[in-house]
């Protein structure tokens, strides 16, 4: 979880907190519900939009606690990414091809000391693909995404390299399982690869 | 109420020690495949690490002169399977032990 999602969490706590603290003060009397008279009435005031007017003060503990969950559940929610369009066509090519596509590196200079302090901005401005197919050389195509059209990476025909033959796999090779392990399909759980 | 902030507090220091602690210490793996012919190495293979327990890992490619390098491998007690694929086809599956960075030979297949 990134500092952003604790955030959000303890946001969400505190609305929570308060919001059952309010309801334990209330039922310990130490805040009431009751009614006061017009001039001492609660008022929030926010320019000429917003204005809300209670006689009912303990109400506020509710009120802050849905104004905490409320913004935890705004800024969690998903921001929406236009995806990229891949299109094109790797020809002569009878094996499986994979195509993976990663987007810039960014660097950040570290001191001669070896203490690295630095800000990072992510975003995307050009796409790399990596076209590979077992026996054949990969290739990579690099594509700034100021030009796409579209959001769509379009590539000619891409002819790789052939340099090794189909590799007969050998069953001495092949070891069995002594217990229950995921299928090559399964989702990636962890590592990366460099 | 000092009482029940100080215990939240120790819950809170608790919690987070544990989640530290649940941070294993991961390493690299890599390596080469050849051709067991003439000795090549073979670009384009799928390699995967496979755990009984960890799952599945982010598959990675062999390059252009057969070698493969993954990274963030969580050094587990339990061996891992390491599979090779040309395509779909499994070609190799062997037991490796990784309790810190792993640098295999190159292998003719």
């Amino acid at each position: 979880m990134a500092t952003f999602d604790y955030a959000v969490l303890l946001a969400a706590l505190a609305g929570l907190v308060m919001v059952i603290g309010g309801i334990v003060l209330i039922y310990k009397g130490a805040i009431v519900l009751a009614s006061t008279d017009s001039s001492s009435a609660l008022s929030i005031e926010w320019k000429q939009d917003f204005r809300l007017n209670t006689q009912a003060p303990g109400i506020a503990f509710f009120i802050i606690g849905l104004i905490f969950s409320s913004i935890s559940i705004y800024a969690s929610k998903p921001t929406a990414i236009e995806p990229i369009k891949i299109e094109g066509e790797v020809t002569q090519i009878p094996e499986l091809v994979t195509i993976r596509a990663r987007s810039s590196t960014w660097i950040v200079q570290g001191g001669s000391n070896g203490v690295i302090k630095g800000r990072i901005h992510p975003h995307i401005e050009d796409i790399t693909l990596e076209i590979s197919a077992p026996g054949y050389k990969p290739e990579s195509i690099t594509f700034s995404l100021s030009e796409l059209e579209n959001r769509t990476v379009k590539f000619d025909a891409v002819n790789l390299q052939h340099l090794v033959t189909a590799i007969v796999g050998h069953q001495e090779n092949i070891i069995e399982v002594e217990e229950s392990i995921q299928p090559i399909t399964a989702p990636a759980s962890f590592g990366a690869e460099q | 109420m000092n009482k029940i902030i100080k215990n939240v507090a120790i819950i809170l220091v608790c919690g987070f020690s544990l989640y530290l602690h649940a941070q294993s210490p991961s390493t690299i793996v890599q390596g080469g495949f050849c051709t067991g012919k003439s000795g090549a190495p073979v670009p384009g293979l799928l390699v995967s690490l496979v755990h009984s327990k960890l799952g599945r890992s982010t598959p990675s490619y062999t390059n252009q002169y057969g070698y493969f390098r993954m990274v963030n491998i969580p050094i587990h007690k339990i061996p891992y399977y390491l599979e090779v694929y040309w395509g779909k086809r499994l070609i190799l599956r062997s037991k490796i032990s990784v309790q810190g960075p792993l640098n295999l030979p190159m292998k003719c297949l």
